[in-house]
């Protein structure tokens, strides 16, 4: 073909391309607003068609482009997200589909290293402390390396301080150098200076105006033999021969290098010493404090007068916070609780502002509705994943938008960040969640936590949660979760409602709460209204409310729900009266007792009184051991000793000298309790008596899980807020049992009970037999725990098939098998919460998991995201996101601040939150 | 010299291409009305698919309509759903006096980059004795107002 | 084993043409093979098996013969099993009984138990939640 017609073919085609691609470019200008289809389909013209083919053509290809830059630069997951976008506009697209597969590889390859690197070092750090802090009082013996060097800096810099020069310092020197043989017989006080100073080379002068003053004579007599002493020695001596009053006598000074021979009050008048201290040392001062100045049973460090800061007319500074009341309304079925939190935030600045507030939750709630209320509007917030819906909120955030993002930081502690609140408008957020009672001896609880507590978080940690002092900026702790605390006498304001209904066909023996005022009505002999007192509404403790049913004994029962998703079942299994402990084999009880700065005060003696009656409860066969931990732990035996009345009033002394203070490192006390070498013929036990207040729970947990071996854990959670996550993972993986000493329970009957019944368990190797019609799948937990007496163990699980009336629970107690029979209720087969029970005890384990097989972690945190957004639950992978579209608010998103918290009751501020 | 012409006129289609930057590429949230228009019978239970056929569109909330307190919650919808890219939404109320004629039942907020389509098919729809009744469903493209305004 | 030599033995691995992919794809591949854990190597001849199948999907006029020749091939077997079970070849296989499937509900479902006295919220809720579900199966 010629060339001419070549070239026109191929101009043709270009402006053929021209033409199209400017008739895209309009269409595009014009189709700004969004469109959406109505009901019937709609029929478009073949012209609009291609157009849009080709700009879905050209996102496809920026698409395609930026892929391949992430995959250039090995960021994987943006790489992954953009294929999800070119799937999303183009299913089929070859490229998407070719490519994805490597690419989630690659993903999966780099976030294993980095989560396999981070693990390595986190448990090098862990078990290097482990190590260091098991050697006693090593802080002392810890010589640096280049000591030598630091002594000489050392010196240097003291003689500086003290105006010592290098002339002195020879001098010094010199003073100090022994003498081999110095003899006077008689001589004359003057020639034995011009002895020593020709003998020496140091510079020796006499004041002979104050030593004559003093009256001694050049020629007073010296008398002296001495061997291997030092000339200073050999100057004191002869000085002290000379000297005749006692209150002024002679001695000599050092100044420019020169020794000069002086009286006393000659020497003071002429240089006085002083006191210097180097930056980073501690000056140690020893005094007694003057009775009456210490508060009683007030024993933490640096106290002796605490200084309560008022205003001016005395009254407390009300401080205007975010976060204006919390409304906790709850409604008890069964063992099965459903609870509505409404938190009303409110702006009371002249700016708009992002509300951020750090609140607990009982950690093994199902959380499945989120709400936000803005006005009188009600937008029901969606969950997706955690990264995801960050992005969202801060898109939304960005843009103006009032938006909510609940996330969750630990399986008890959650963030609710509310965006673009304006001045003196409310915006409502109301969270529903499903939980479980514990039941334990008789009393079913129901505990609502209201402040979490200040943690402490080892050196080194950053995913831990910070306490702060209010208005502290933010990231001032250097932990990914912070929470600011009122100081004492600051008020925020905020309060709390809180009702509980509760509801027990087979009567009601009896309801109280020992950790609230609260008004109960008894509308019937079954149902029972609860709701704190107007006097007590201060969030700063646990709600814990307890009731009896009626009858004395709660029976074994299963829970059936069945629907269109699924069928689901909840077994509840509870020893019968007439079983009885086996015959108790002998202990090694290692007490683990926290005395942090956190536990000082009410909670460091409550820990005393259960200590007490723990130590003068056990058994003349057991051995045992005490461990407190703070800062550092200290063992009182060097290995666990038989329980004599010698080795328990030891313990007794030990236990009641202990005074709170310092940090929480409980990571080398669970060390050190479960590493001793451990005797054959004692089953160890570690009591465990904490607040939990720290931040490295989960290194905690997985530390218990491989070590524990054939040990067992009994946790005890005290104060008024303590850490339910760490204190029920500790029995849960301790294949023990929990316990709560709240500060108005008695130390002793938690104590006493709990060995009467927990110190050996009733039932073990227990298996269940659903019968040959139900086919029971997917059960949690999935490692059975023993059954102690007085409480219960419950069972979620997933089955299909028919229901069998009864459930046999197969077991062993001491040498004998033993049967339990569980009925079924048949009847009722809706119950919508065990869906969400179920899930979130599946989650519970499938995170439980994560610790006993660590290379797993990837798949497992697949499937507790896959489980929590298949049943729209709240968990570490997932969050809840609310944003209001319709409207947005004008200017910038505002400034972020914090709802501070006040301290819960019985934890001193100046113990537990680091000013700075 | 015609080479040269050639090669301008290949390259202007690339570069006319490359510089349009479409003005709705840009991440954005959009509200979106679901009205139900059930003519002259008083209308007690709806329920519709919606369906993202288009765009990249992420649900971030759902509300319920403006039909005094009839339709105010938030309704029914299956959280497995919003990862499909399908949702089913459905309400009901238990008064006697249910709306008649166009209702707005529901709004859905989302998050969209770039143009999107849905669409929205009926699955059911009921009065207040529970007989099936006709309607058409619809959705609008609610505009965002910059100022904020109180639900009455 | 440098990349070139690495490339060199996937490619006599995997049984690909690459030159047949396109040019984004196979450099994308080829960028990101190499350098993979040497311990998965049987993954990748997987995936790149898996790929490479993605892109030689039968496309039109090319690939349309086999689909036909599937379609024949069920076609046949179909046959076969009416033939089988008409003449009673396999008196074990009996096909079952049909399982009885309750039909899903829709919210009209939910809004009638609201209106009956006595109904729970939550059994109602657990109608209008199925009636919502997209799992469970429509039955008409």
């Amino acid at each position: 073909m010629p060339k001419p017609l070549v070239y026109t073919f191929i101009a043709v085609i270009c402006i053929l391309v021209m033409a199209a691609c400017s008739t895209t470019k309009q269409s595009a200008n014009t189709s700004a607003q969004a469109t959406v289809a109505p009901s019937a389909p709609t029929t478009v013209s073949s012209s609009w068609q291609t157009q849009m083919e080709a700009e879905r053509a050209a996102t496809i290809a920026a698409l395609i482009k930026d892929a391949r830059r992430y995959i250039s630069q090995n960021k994987y997951p943006e790489a992954l997200a953009t294929i999800d976008q070119i799937t999303a506009v183009d299913p089929t697209n070859n490229y998407a589909t070719g490519v994805r597969p490597l690419i989630e590889e690659r993903a999966l390859t780099q976030e294993q290293r980095v989560y396999r690197q981070q693990y390595q070092r986190n448990l090098s750090k862990q078990l290097n402390r482990g190590q260091e802090q098991q050697i006693p009082h090593d802080s002392i013996y810890r010589y640096p390396t280049n000591w030598p060097a630091i002594s000489d800096d050392r010196d240097r810099l003291f003689m500086e301080e003290q105006s010592v020069g290098e002339a002195d310092h020879a001098t010094r020197i010199a003073l100090g150098k022994k003498q081999p043989l110095v003899r006077f017989n008689g001589t004359a006080l003057d020639e034995v200076i011009e002895l020593l100073r020709d003998t020496s080379g140091v510079q020796i002068i006499p004041d002979w105006e104050q030593i004559e003053r003093a009256g001694i004579g050049r020629k007073a007599a010296i008398q002296t033999r001495l061997r291997d002493v030092t000339l200073a020695g050999v100057l004191d001596e002869v000085l002290r021969q000379v000297s005749t009053d006692p209150k002024n006598p002679l001695t000599y000074t050092v100044d420019e290098g020169v020794v000069t021979i002086t009286t006393v009050a000659d020497a003071k008048n002429t240089k006085r010493n002083r006191l210097v201290t180097r930056a980073g040392e501690e000056l140690w001062i020893i005094g007694r404090v003057a009775a009456g100045e210490t508060q009683p049973g007030d024993d933490s460090p640096g106290s002796g007068q605490l200084a309560v800061k008022e205003l001016k007319d005395g009254k407390e500074q009300l401080i205007p916070v975010p976060l204006k009341h919390t409304d906790v309304k709850a409604s008890i079925a069964a063992y099965i609780s459903s609870t509505t939190v409404r938190q009303q935030f409110y702006n009371p600045y002249a700016e708009k502002i992002e509300a951020v507030y750090v609140f607990p939750l009982p950690e093994n709630a199902a959380i499945n509705e989120f709400i936000m209320a803005v006005g009188q509007r009600k937008i029901r917030g969606i969950i997706r994943e955690r990264e995801e819906a960050k992005q969202l909120y801060q898109e939304a955030r960005a843009q103006g938008h009032v938006a909510s993002l609940l996330t969750q930081e630990r399986p008890n502690v959650f963030t609710q960040s509310v965006a673009n609140i304006e001045p003196s408008k409310q915006i409502d957020i109301e969270i529903t969640y499903y939980h479980t009672l514990a039941y334990a001896d008789g009393w079913y609880e129901w505990a609502f936590p209201m402040v979490v507590g200040p943690r402490y978080n080892p050196a080194g940690s950053t995913q831990g949660v910070g306490a702060a002092p209010r208005g502290g900026k933010p990231g001032i702790t250097g932990q990914a979760t912070e929470v600011q605390y009122l100081k004492p006498g600051e008020r925020s304001g905020h309060d709390i409602g809180l009702s509980v209904e509760v509801n027990c066909p087979a009567g009601l023996e009896e309801i109280r709460c020992a950790s609230h005022q609260v008004n109960i009505e008894r509308p019937s002999a079954g149902r029972a209204i609860v709701s704190i007192a107007p006097s007590d509404t201060l969030p700063n403790k646990d709600f814990v409310l307890r009731y009896r049913v009626a009858g004395g004994q709660i029976k074994s029962g299963m829970l059936v729900h069945r629907d269109q998703k699924g069928s689901y079942f909840n077994l509840m299994v509870y020893p019968p009266m007439d079983l009885r402990p086996q015959d108790r084999i002998p202990l090694e009880m290692v007490f683990l007792l926290d005395v942090s700065g956190s536990m000082s005060g009410d909670p460091i003696n409550q820990c005393k009184a259960a200590m007490r009656c723990a130590l003068s409860h056990m058994d003349p066969h057991d051995t045992f051991q005490v461990i407190t931990f703070s800062g550092n732990n200290r063992a009182l035996f060097d290995r666990a000793q038989p329980v004599t009345k010698e080795a328990t009033d030891r313990a007794m002394h030990f236990v009641e000298d202990t005074n709170a203070g310092r940090g929480t490192e409980m990571m080398p006390a669970i060390l050190a309790a479960l590493t001793a070498p451990q005797d054959e013929e004692h089953k160890r036990v570690v009591v465990f008596l904490t607040d939990g207040f720290v931040g490295n729970e989960d290194d905690i947990l997985r530390a218990v899980h491989d070590r524990l071996g054939p040990a067992r854990i009994f946790s005890f959670g005290v104060g008024s807020s303590p850490n339910r996550y760490l204190m029920d993972g500790l029995a849960r993986i301790g294949r023990g049992a929990v316990a709560y000493l709240g500060l108005r329970d008695s130390g002793e009957d938690v104590m006493r009970l709990y060995f009467d019944r927990v110190a050996a368990p009733a039932m073990t190797d227990i298996a269940f037999d659903f019968g040959e019609n139900m086919k029971p799948s997917e059960l949690y937990p999935a490692k059975k725990s023993d059954l102690f007496v007085g409480r219960p163990i419950i069972v979620a699980g997933c089955f299909s098939g028919e229901l069998p009336r009864q459930v046999q629970v197969h077991g062993r107690i001491g040498g004998r098998a033993v049967t339990i029979s569980v009925p079924v209720d048949t009847k009722c087969t809706t119950n919508p919460a065990l869906a969400a029970i179920w899930a979130r005890q599946k989650i519970t384990d499938l995170s439980d998991e994560m610790f006993m097989t660590p290379n797993r972690a990837q798949e497992l945190v697949l499937l507790v995201k896959q489980t929590a957004l298949d049943h729209g639950l709240m968990s570490q992978y997932t969050a809840f996101i609310a944003v209001d579209s319709s409207q947005r608010t004008v200017g910038d998103h505002g400034i972020s601040v914090a709802v501070p918290v006040v301290m819960p009751e019985g934890v001193k501020y100046e113990t537990t939150v680091p000013e700075k | 010299m015609f080479r040269l012409l050639l090669a301008c006129f290949l390259l202007f289609p690339l570069w006319s291409l490359a510089a349009e930057a479409p003005a709705t590429q840009t991440v954005r949230f959009e509200t979106v009305n679901v009205y139900i228009d059930s003519g002259d019978h008083p209308l007690a239970a709806w329920q519709v698919e919606l369906k993202a056929t288009q765009g990249d569109v992420k649900i971030v909330g759902v509300e319920g309509g403006d039909h005094r307190d009839l339709y105010r919650d938030p309704p029914y919808y299956d959280p497995k759903a919003l990862t499909a890219g399908r949702i089913i939404l459905a309400s009901y109320t238990t008064a006697d006096t249910a709306p008649k004629g166009k209702t707005l039942v529901a709004r859905v907020h989302l998050r969209v980059f770039g143009d999107f389509r849905l669409s929205i098919t009926p699955m059911a729809a009921a009065g207040p004795t529970g007989q099936s009744i006709p309607t058409t469903a619809s959705t609008a493209n609610a505009p965002t107002t910059s100022t904020p305004k109180d639900k009455e | 084993m440098n990349q070139t030599r690495r490339r060199k033995a996937y490619m006599a691995m995997a049984p690909i043409n690459d030159d047949n992919l396109p040019e984004g794809l196979r450099a994308d591949l080829h960028r990101l093979t190499p350098s993979l854990p040497a311990g998965i190597a049987h993954r990748e001849r997987d995936l790149l098996a898996q790929a490479h199948s993605a892109l030689n999907q039968p496309r039109g006029r090319r690939t349309g013969w086999r689909w036909l020749a599937a379609g024949a091939a069920v076609a046949a077997m179909l046959l076969v099993a009416v033939t089988a079970s008409r003449s009673g070849g396999n008196p074990a296989a009996t096909p079952p009984a049909p399982v009885a499937v309750a039909p899903k509900p829709t919210i009209i479902d939910a809004m009638i138990a609201a209106r009956r006295p006595g109904v729970k919220q939550p059994d109602i809720d657990q109608i209008a939640m199925a009636a919502v579900s997209i799992d469970s199966p429509e039955v008409h």
